[in-house]
């Protein structure tokens, strides 16, 4: 290597650093009032979607404030300075790649510590650590390659097509990566950075988990996440001040408040890491992680290696989930029977207010449903604020399980707290097939809940279409039911 | 020093430039390049440059081919352009100190010197500098690598009329050195009367050699109400 080519691999890469320092810095600093909310929140899904904003937006201004034709120089500088082209291409690509492939895998390691908390927004499951390294290298080559095709598509460059017709064809591969790379990524900013945030804080509010949120509980979180997202465009200008007045005090105080930000935000992230707590179950042995693995795949075998041992019998994790709560969560048949054999399990009644017949019917699987009645589990047992496992399944649109619970004695006019019906709730996720059921088995529709609203009311009101569907059927099971009469 | 044989250059959609473009221009000379607007200044200074491949002719830049990659007098060139951008996070002395480091005949001496005649501290960042003054930096750096041919393609319209009349003094200093060919593009004709020996008008795909003093005939000012 010579040393026009060590001195723009040199200079770049110092330039880049102090970039994307920068960006992490602007980043961390908004972010730091978020986790001073979420520490005294304590709310994992709002944690989750956090760490996610994290990294989607390192990734999103690693990407735009390293892109070459964006960084430091205008590729015309290098037009007029003494170097040839292979030189400028390949200093220019190496300083890429020496900057980006470290930066990427810091990105994904922290990811990969922080497993827990990305991760349970899908769910549990276990993530290894060497998986998530190893998928780095290829999304770090792969950004390199997009920010290489800024260059081939520069003038300077684009001439050299002209002596090797190679480099057109790989220009078009480089051009549909990027455009595929960034189409991906900007899809993940939106829904990591903006749905997730909204969902979840609409979530939080929930005084229960099976029960809707309302409309303005989401707008208040779209209006809060419109605010951060205003906060972060007013950075930008401000970043912009900094650099047009050096020497503005105000900017510079404000620039020394922005590293408190990352300082402070750091420290709560490595606080609130999940990795940190031991009950977590990322951290948990290595039997329990097999166990968990075992019942998500559905080996039945995986009961008898539980009773095998007797701390696993015992095991919940943090928030009281059991392996049988587990279990019902992923539905599998075979593995629900055998650790149902044991009353043990059937006697963990609650785990997050929820009884296993609530579990089962939020998965929505019917045989799990059907095993547990038949086991002798109450199909009116209800979890806090009266919420049944009938209203549980007409607000969740599952006619099959509605049958099934009312064939089983189910308590068809059962009202909860604010006096919603099984009916009710079918009238608010506008499901006409449950609320027919209802009627058919001789559920009230007439009972008010607390609003004063019957669940006619409450359809006619969510979808007037919808409503006036079902006063048809009404009628005309009215006169249904009077021909049978006459029949008889 | 420069020869343009029957150049002809097309942009990639199609659309020509220049048809059978040819003249030379001497080594110590100062030759002005005018021309309306898109009548290809820059491109003719790209293709000088090397920046782009001619479509057909043939461009040679001390004895060499201009598009040659391995060309061996990139040292001796120094080019300003209104298109440079500079790093906005960088002071003037690290700028200047990593430019200096391409060329092997740099002055630091000179450049000291330059800094002065110009006024700027070059403990400044980049980003607090106006247009204007961040290319008065890539000014003293072109100049303080003693180029044989230094190439200017309109930086001059952003300079104030002080800094631009200390800009044409180096320029004068140069050309009666003897040592340093110029080549400067430029829409404004009073950066060429009574400077430059030649003045190549850009016009319609051709380029005409006029003599500074007719520069005047060129363009239809007077008329325009």
């Amino acid at each position: 290597m010579n040393k026009v080519m060590k001195n723009i691999i040199s200079f770049e890469i110092e330039v880049k650093t102090k970039k994307a320092k920068e960006a992490f810095l602007k980043v961390n600093f908004t972010l730091a009032i978020i986790f001073f909310a979420i520490a005294l929140l304590n709310y994992k899904m709002i944690v989750t979607s956090i760490y996610w904003g994290i990294v989607i937006n390192l990734l999103i201004y690693f990407f735009i404030n390293t892109s070459f034709n964006l960084q430091g120089f205008s590729i015309k500088y290098y037009d007029g300075i003494p170097c040839s082209k292979k030189e400028l291409l390949s200093s220019l690509i190496l300083a890429q790649l020496l900057f980006s492939i470290p930066y990427l895998l810091i990105g994904f390691v922290i990811i990969a510590l922080c497993a827990g908390g990305f991760f349970s927004v899908f769910d549990f499951k276990v993530y290894e650590l060497f998986f998530i390294l190893l998928s780095s290298i290829p999304v770090s080559i792969l950004f390199t390659l997009s920010n290489i095709v800024n260059f081939i598509s520069n003038p300077r460059i684009q001439a050299s097509k002209a002596l090797n017709p190679h480099t057109l064809t790989i220009r078009k591969i480089m051009s549909s990566l990027k455009t595929g790379i960034l189409s991906y990524v900007n899809g993940l900013m939106w829904v990591f950075i903006f749905a997730v945030p909204c969902i979840t804080i609409g979530d939080y509010f929930r005084p229960f988990e099976d029960v809707d949120y309302s409309f303005e509980i989401v707008a208040f979180g779209f209006l809060f996440i419109g605010i951060f997202f205003k906060y972060k465009q007013a950075l930008n200008v401000w970043k912009d001040e900094r650099f047009s007045f050096p020497d503005n005090k105000r900017l510079v105080r404000n620039l020394k408040i922005s590293t408190v930000g990352f300082v402070l935000s750091m420290l709560i992230l490595v606080v609130s890491n999940p990795v940190l707590d031991k009950e977590n179950n990322l951290v948990a042995s290595e039997k329990v992680k097999k166990i968990y693995k075992d019942i998500t795949e559905g080996k039945k075998e995986v009961v008898d290696q539980i009773f095998s041992d007797k701390e696993l019998v015992t095991y919940a994790n943090k928030d009281g989930e059991t392996f049988f709560h587990y279990a019902l969560r992923k539905g599998h048949i075979d593995v629900v029977k055998k650790l149902s054999s044991h009353k043990i399990f059937l006697n963990e009644r609650y785990y997050q207010s929820r009884t296993p017949l609530m579990i089962a019917v939020n998965s929505k699987r019917i045989e799990v449903v059907k095993h547990l009645l038949e086991v002798g589990s109450d199909p009116n047992e209800t979890q806090e604020g009266g919420f049944s496992p009938l209203m549980l399944a007409s607000k969740k649109c599952q006619a099959g399980l509605v049958d099934l619970l009312i064939e089983k004695g189910a308590s068809l006019n059962a009202q909860d707290s604010s006096k919603f019906t099984a009916s009710h709730y079918a009238s608010k996720s506008k499901c006409l097939v449950p609320l027919m059921a209802l009627h058919k088995s001789g559920a009230s529709l007439e009972l008010k809940n607390k609003e004063g609203l019957s669940s006619l009311d409450l359809l006619k009101k969510k979808n007037s279409k919808l409503h006036g569907e079902f006063k048809y059927y009404l009628d005309n099971y009215s006169k249904y039911l009077r021909n049978i009469a006459s029949e008889k | 020093m420069i020869s343009l044989k029957n150049l002809s250059y097309s942009v990639p959609s199609g659309k020509s430039i220049f048809e059978d473009l040819s003249f030379e221009v001497e080594k110590g000379e100062f030759l002005g390049i005018l021309g309306k607007n898109g009548t290809g200044k820059t491109t003719l200074v790209d293709l000088i440059l090397g920046s782009k491949p001619a479509s057909t002719g043939e461009i040679k830049v001390f004895g060499e081919d201009s598009f040659d990659d391995e060309k061996n007098y990139r040292s001796d060139i120094s080019f300003l352009s209104q298109d440079v951008i500079l790093p906005h996070d960088i002071s003037v002395k690290d700028f200047l100190s990593y430019h200096g480091s391409f060329y092997p005949n740099y002055s630091l001496e000179k450049e000291k010197e330059l800094l002065k005649f110009y006024s700027i501290n070059e403990l400044d960042k980049i980003g607090s500098l106006s247009t204007g003054q961040q290319n008065k930096i890539q000014i003293v750096g072109a100049l303080s690598s003693n180029p044989k041919l230094l190439i200017v393609d309109e930086v001059t319209a952003v300079l104030d009329p002080e800094t631009r009349a200390r800009f044409f003094k180096n320029l004068m200093n140069l050309k009666k050195s003897g040592e340093c060919t110029i080549l400067l593009a430029t829409n404004i004709v009073e950066d060429l009367i009574g400077k430059v020996d030649r003045v190549l008008y850009l016009e319609e795909k051709r380029a005409l050699i006029h003599s500074p003093e007719d520069i005047h005939l060129l363009f239809e000012t007077e008329d325009v109400a």
